[in-house]
């Protein structure tokens, strides 16, 4: 489901791919029975591809990865977290179109 | 020549099936999918009522309709509209189809989104394993909501405001296999949310206060047109805040000449789907309202500018 530019993140690499990124990392927690997130899941495309080499962006299975998905308490997809220097700098819950993630992402570059 | 070009406010079966019909007409078209790409359906389960698709998923539906739209040309930009009159300005011609959102009842739930409070339990009911949740509503998606927790949670509890069901019969026959996993209050009313997240739940049991623990809360209780942004324009609504199309007006017995049923009062813009349609509300009546809205487009654009009559499609 992911974007060419998009990283697949799961409980193993979250802490290369997030924690110890030198660039920002926004990450969406989704699941394939979300309908909502699989609707979003495009635009997260369009925003890895179009911030590509200032912004990681992946995308999180929460089902398959339910280590990290407590860990930051999600209860609520899609939710989509944005990480600078291995900590939660912003968070979203619930999709609201491509200028809201673009707001988060502009926070940060 | 100009192009035609007309802008698709929402995605839903509405907006997509008139972006199919505009896109396949060669008109040069643009959706807006808004804040919910997709729309209600994505939050439902399965479709089995959707003639010619025996069974598929609400999102799989979704999916295959927009891919419909724009393998004709159609655009998708993943935004909001908020200003008519600029769109207006932009585009040819308007179709309105925003459909509708959740109703919530303005008890400070919105503070609990994603922190145990949801309106969407199709989609977060995976995240209340072992925990014992609340749904508010007494209609066929507070049925759906109910049993799709059940999955996961301890224990659901529907609490009904009246003291009988609005849901269809089917719906309350699909109940009685889950009686073991979930209770039915009736003649009770959500007063109050209380917690740093969703911990006690104060009800008023006909006319008895009581509180509650519950790890979960969903809202099934309708929804409201989604047109709001329509409030400061020239769109003629109702009171409830549906559109007024010319359809519409005519089956309030308001007596005028229905030249585009799918036209509102402004010339141009056209309203297909549930932001109009408050009786039927279904994805197939929402198909077929933005087909309408596409042909009826297609032909005032026409009509508009004969210098393109040549192009025109008839039937």
């Amino acid at each position: 489901m992911a974007g060419a530019n998009t990283v697949t993140l799961t409980d193993q690499n979250f802490n290369d791919q997030v924690l110890k990124s030198d660039k920002p990392v926004m990450v969406d927690f989704w699941a394939t029975w979300c309908g909502p997130c699989v609707m979003a899941g495009p635009v997260v495309d369009e925003l890895a591809d179009e911030y590509m080499g200032k912004v990681v962006v992946g995308k999180l299975d929460v089902d398959a990865n339910q280590a990290t998905a407590q860990r930051y308490g999600v209860m609520s997809i899609p939710t989509v977290i944005m990480f600078k220097d291995g900590k939660e700098v912003a968070r979203k819950v619930g999709f609201a179109g491509k200028p809201m993630y673009e707001g988060l992402i502009k926070q940060v570059i | 020549m100009n192009k035609r070009k007309v802008a698709i406010v929402g995605s839903g079966p509405a907006g997509l099936a008139a972006a199919i019909y505009t896109s396949r007409a060669e008109i040069d078209t643009v959706v807006y999918a808004g804040e919910e790409p997709g729309g209600q359906l994505t939050k439902t389960t399965e479709i089995e009522n959707y003639p010619g698709v025996v069974r598929k998923t609400g999102p799989e539906l979704m999916v295959t309709m927009t891919q419909q739209a724009t393998k004709f040309g159609a655009r998708i930009e993943y935004e909001t509209v908020t200003d008519l009159d600029k769109l207006r300005s932009e585009y040819d011609a308007v179709i309105l189809a925003m459909g509708a959102s959740p109703r919530l009842l303005g008890i400070g739930e919105e503070k609990y989104w994603g922190k145990g409070f949801s309106t969407c339990a199709v989609c977060d009911a995976a995240f209340y394993k072992g925990k014992n949740v609340y749904v508010v509503g007494g209609g066929d998606s507070a049925i759906e909501d109910a049993t799709a927790l059940t999955k996961f949670a301890s224990h659901v509890t529907i609490l009904v405001r009246g003291d009988k069901w609005r849901a269809s019969v089917a719906m309350q026959k699909r109940l009685e296999n889950y009686q073991e996993q979930i209770t039915v209050m009736w003649k009770t009313n959500l007063k109050e949310i209380q917690g740093e997240r969703v911990e006690k739940l104060v009800l008023d049991v006909d006319g008895v206060e009581k509180t509650v623990e519950a790890e979960g809360l969903f809202f099934a209780i309708g929804h409201i047109p989604a047109t709001g942004f329509l409030k400061d324009s020239n769109v003629e609504l109702d009171h409830e805040g549906y559109i007024l199309t010319q359809a519409a007006k005519s089956l309030q017995g308001v007596k005028l000449k229905v030249e585009w049923p799918t036209m509102t009062n402004v010339a141009g813009v056209f309203a297909a789907g549930d932001c109009v349609d408050h009786r039927y509300r279904q994805a197939g009546t929402a198909v077929g309202m933005g087909i309408a809205a596409a042909l009826d487009c297609e032909r005032w654009l026409n009509f508009r500018q004969p210098e393109n009559s040549e192009n025109r499609i008839v039937g």
